[in-house]
């Protein structure tokens, strides 16, 4: 909440020195649409607060599916959009093809890394939010097992297994943390059966606290966790809300702060292309309390991570990253 | 003459009044009733478009927000009737294509619900049902994901599973009858026990999983009987052996599964053989099973917060529908009221003020005019107010007056007329009976003057002889004949005096004749002047007639406007309709006026003649008197002729006297001298009779003349 404060007085202060400069903000999501309760409807959220703020309208483009990724640009671009935030990795391909011809339209790729003196990148520092994942995760666990599922060898998913464990190990360093990919490819993101099986396989072996970081694979994870008794991790978005009292928490990545970050540097003539990474400090990542979870959370758990977030906060504590 | 120039002046005073003290006219107070109406109108139209706006609004509330809200709820809930629905067909379905469809009904079933809830979600605002049916919308799109990768699964695993055991069990069966063959040929221990493994392994493979189950053990066990088998299988003769291991290595393929390279992550469902296989597909039933449970709460849940939001709607549209009930109520009740007060306002203004006040007092003004017309001089006029109806009164207050003071002319004229006819009877039969007294008296002594002088005469005649003697006697005798001779003129001056007498009052009688004659003609011009007058009141009463017209034509164009207002103008309509009747019948008045005007002139007209019929009547007096007067001319000639009969009678006397010497000689004649005297004397006795016929006569015809008169 401090961030947000934070981050409304610096629009605040920078509406004021906007120029009179061509604006016209613009999202582009994926197929599963703005109110996925996920990655684009935080988009979304994120970037009406930016509207109601500013008073600048966002228009918004839902392409039906991958293939009409290109398509759906030429329109934002054909509409005079001068901002185009684009809503997750899978956009990288037509991004990387697209941005190059239309130099005068700046973008922005969250998720992603897409070269380009008009794009910047946007990504999280999910090993962050992750160690913050961890040391609840180790002071919730009975066990002193607890598993992470992946959804395949990728250095984002990397990123979730390195500071997870680390997080664990760092407030455990007696805990075992299992892991668990679900596929060698983009497949694992979406068999929820398979990484129910992992999940199935890992409370075998005693683990009572499951992180999948697999996209809707997870959600299989997180199913048999719920019918198993153990605690879910929800990712990306705040996803406390599918088994309320037996979910730990949710380690969001927080579009919405990253989204009205990038439209008001377009507003401001502040943008700059290539890769920035938010993190704890810059409220990019962060773990979620809310109704749904909050009698899960220990004066324990809520004392050591809030501790770990000001260690991280002020450097103190680094937390590892593959890349 | 007088009457001429104040008539003018009467209209110049009206004009003054008119200007001066009127402050509100039948115009402008017509006009104010018809405001008070028009008011009425305003205020009732304005009321009902008050009434009307709200409602208006209230019905915008219910159509514009509350209808859509309604129409919301009802996908809202047909979805999560479909989403209930759905998930009773998906967990029943049998076969694979029943699940696939069901599925695919279940995926259609859950976008229409989150696109139910995200018109929700515009249109109901945030309420404690809509919220939980979004965390509903959301578990369920995400159960449904995983049901999905469930049952894909399941389906997978069971087709795989029925492959597999179909091969197993072929090998198997290859294996037990080449066993079994062996076993007739030459039974050994090593065939028999090889059997009894074969039994156990299918047992072993048929063995049901359950789910959660760790398919290692099952692996490990049928790992376990497939290498006994195997070492079974090496003791057994040749032929059989061949045969055997050809489905031991299927056996082992199908229970084991393929030995692939390993890679990372979970790799496919279907790896691993039947040991593993049948775990996970009791794992993907079990999950299905929890997972369609799950589905079947949601939507039960769904199906019931929808009801809420039905019923809170429901409510919420019985509220505005009872506040639209009493509004419509109110509303009615308001416009019947001042419905009612409008039409009392009209039916107040028509009779309280039109009749009254306008109708009534020109019918009041009428009724006296019209007895003003019939002569009735006392009629109560109603002067009050100040417009033009109170004008046209006062107008008439002075025509009446005009009228009293012709009525008190003529009244005076009468009783002139009366005095002095009976002045003129009074003297006339004054003068009658005196000129009978005297000339009676004057007749009677004559007569018997003449009776005497005939006695005497006979007396004479007889004492003729007796004359001469007795000369002294008749000197004496002629002294008293002369005396009386005397008596007798100077009883004929007194005869002659009388008729003198009433030649004077003949003539004062013709000098009244004149004078009422003027008299006449001055009546004559007062009606003259009444005339003048009548020809006045109907110059008014075209004034009136004119304003008529005009109320009239105000009234057209009253009707004119009343139309252009349409049904609003209705009441209005009827209103310039009386207005424009009572025109006409004030138009009407002003005609019966005029004609009861018309009746006045005739009416004066025959005065007129009357006054003239009176002027002859009177001239004929006159000559009446003119004749009267000529008989006493003649009267006094005969007078006159009397007297000189006198004085010849006496100039006899003399001539007696002087002669009286001479008696004696004329003594012999005597005789015939007295029957000459009574011959003069019967004479004059036929003269006096002849006499007091005349007297008679004329006296009658004087009498007579009176009576006429």
């Amino acid at each position: 909440m401090i961030r947000i404060a934070l981050a409304a007085a610096l629009f605040a202060c920078t509406a004021s020195i906007a120029s009179a400069t061509a604006f016209k903000p613009c999202v582009v999501y994926t197929e599963a649409g703005k109110f996925d309760k996920s990655f684009n409807e935080m988009a979304y959220d994120g970037s009406q607060t930016f509207a109601q703020k500013t008073g600048v309208a966002v228009a918004e483009f839902e392409p039906a599916g991958e293939d009409a990724y290109p398509g759906a640009l030429q329109s934002a671009v054909s509409a005079g959009c001068t901002d185009v935030a684009l809503i997750g990795f899978r956009f990288q391909t037509a991004l990387a093809a697209f941005a190059p011809q239309h130099t005068d339209v700046r973008f922005t790729l969250f998720d992603g890394v897409v070269p380009g003196a008009n794009v910047a990148s946007v990504l999280f520092a999910e090993n962050e939010g992750s160690y913050l994942v961890g040391v609840a995760a180790a002071l919730a666990s009975k066990s002193g097992t607890v598993g992470f599922i992946g959804g395949m060898p990728a250095t984002v998913i990397e990123r979730f297994e390195k500071g997870y464990a680390q997080g664990v190990k760092d407030t455990r360093p007696d805990a075992t943390v299992m892991t668990g990919l679900v596929a060698g490819d983009p497949k694992g993101f979406s068999d929820p059966f398979a990484a129910s099986e992992i999940a199935r396989d890992m409370l075998r072996h005693g683990a009572d606290v499951l992180f999948p970081a697999a996209g809707v694979s997870g959600l299989g994870a997180l199913d048999i966790g719920h019918a198993k008794g153990a605690l879910g991790v929800g990712v990306d978005s705040n996803q406390n809300y599918l088994y309320p009292g037996h979910m730990l928490t949710s380690m969001v990545k927080r579009l919405d702060v990253a989204i009205a970050r990038a439209f008001e540097a377009g507003r401001s003539q502040t943008f700059t292309s290539g890769i920035t990474r938010l993190g704890l400090k810059e409220g990019g990542v962060d773990v979620v309390v809310d109704a749904d979870n909050r009698a899960v959370w220990t004066p324990a758990i809520v004392e050591a991570v809030a501790r770990a977030r000001q260690a991280i906060v002020s450097g103190q504590v680094r937390v590892a990253s593959p890349s | 003459m007088v009457a001429v120039t104040t008539l003018p002046t009467i209209m110049r005073n009206t004009d003054q009044a008119r200007a001066g003290k009127r402050r509100l006219g039948l115009a402008a107070r017509l006009g104010l009733a018809f405001g008070a109406i028009i008011l009425a109108m305003l205020v009732i139209t304005g009321q009902s478009w008050l009434t009307y706006a709200r409602v208006d609004s209230t019905l915008n509330g219910i159509v514009g927000e509350t209808l859509p809200r309604l129409d919301t709820l009802d996908a809202l809930s047909r979805a999560a009737e479909g989403l209930a629905g759905t998930s009773m067909d998906a967990s029943i379905a049998t076969t694979h294509e029943e699940a696939q469809a069901t599925r695919k009904a279940l995926t259609v079933a859950e976008k229409a619900f989150n696109d139910a809830l995200r018109q929700a979600n515009a249109r109901l605002g945030q309420t404690p049902q809509l919220e939980e049916l979004r965390v509903l919308g959301g578990r369920f799109s995400a159960l449904l994901q995983v049901l999905n990768g469930a049952e894909d699964a399941r389906w997978r695993l069971r087709q795989a599973v029925a492959t597999s055991e179909k091969a197993a069990a072929e090998a198997d069966a290859r294996a037990q009858a080449a066993l079994m063959a062996a076993l007739g040929r030459s039974p050994s221990p090593a065939i028999l026990s090889a059997l009894a493994e074969m039994r156990a392994f299918n047992a072993l493979l048929g063995a049901p999983a359950t789910a959660g189950e760790d398919p290692a053990a099952a692996k490990a066990a049928l790992e376990n009987a497939l290498q006994h088998l195997r070492t079974t299988q090496a003791t057994l003769p040749a032929d059989t052996r061949a045969i055997v291991t050809a489905s031991l290595d299927m056996l082992t393929r199908m229970a084991l599964g393929e030995a692939v390279p390993a890679t990372p992550g979970f790799g496919d469902v279907t790896a691993g053989g039947l040991a593993v296989m049948k775990s996970r597909l009791a794992d993907a039933q079990d999950q299905s099973t929890g997972l369609l449970h799950q589905s079947a709460a949601i939507a039960a849940r769904v199906q019931k917060l929808g009801a809420e939001l039905g019923a809170q709607t429901q409510a919420e549209v019985r509220t505005k529908a009872k506040a639209l009930e009493d509004v419509v109520s109110f509303a009615r009740g308001l416009l019947i009221a001042s419905g009612l007060a409008g039409v009392a306002i009209a039916v107040g203004v028509a009779v309280f003020y039109v009749g009254r006040s306008i109708a009534g007092r020109v019918a009041n003004l009428s009724r006296s005019m019209l007895a003003l017309a019939g002569g009735d001089l006392d009629v109560e006029i109603d002067t009050r107010g100040s417009d033009e109806i109170a004008e046209m009164a006062r107008t008439v207050t002075v025509f009446r007056a005009n009228a009293v003071q012709v009525r008190e002319h003529e009244v005076q004229l009468a009783t002139e007329r009366r005095e002095s006819a009976e002045k003129r009877q009074a003297a006339m039969s004054a003068m009658a009976d005196s000129f009978e007294q005297s000339v009676g008296g004057i007749i009677a002594a004559l007569v018997d003057a003449a009776a005497q002088m005939t006695a005497l005469s006979q007396s004479m005649g007889r004492s003729a002889d007796a004359t001469a003697e007795q000369a002294n006697t008749v000197a004496m005798s002629s002294e008293a004949a002369s005396r009386n001779t005397q008596t007798v003129a100077g009883a004929t001056e007194q005869l002659s005096l009388s008729v003198q007498e009433i030649s004077g009052q003949l003539q004062q009688a013709i000098s009244i004749s004149q004078r009422a004659n003027e008299e006449a003609d001055g009546a004559a011009d007062m009606v003259e002047r009444l005339t003048g007058a009548a020809e006045r009141i109907g110059s008014v009463t075209r004034l009136i007639d004119d304003i008529a017209g005009q109320t009239n034509l105000l009234a057209l164009n009253a009707t004119i406007e009343a139309a252009r207002a349409a049904a609003a103008g209705k009441g209005f309509a009827v209103v310039a309709s009386e207005v424009k009747s009572l025109a006409g019948q004030t138009s009407k008045a002003t005609g019966d006026i005029a004609g009861e005007v018309a009746a006045v002139r005739s009416a004066v007209g025959a005065v007129v003649d009357s006054i003239r019929q009176i002027g002859g009547t009177i001239v004929q007096l006159s000559q009446v008197s003119s004749t009267i007067a000529a008989a006493v001319e003649e009267q006094n000639a005969a007078t006159a002729e009397i007297s000189r009969s006198i004085s010849e009678a006496a100039l006899g006397v003399e001539e007696v006297n002087s002669t009286i010497g001479r008696v004696h000689t004329a003594a012999l004649s005597t005789g015939e001298s007295a029957g000459q005297v009574r011959t003069s004397a019967q004479g004059l006795a036929d003269q006096a009779a002849r006499l007091d016929e005349a007297v008679r006569r004329f006296l009658s015809q004087v009498r007579a003349t009176e009576a006429a008169a």
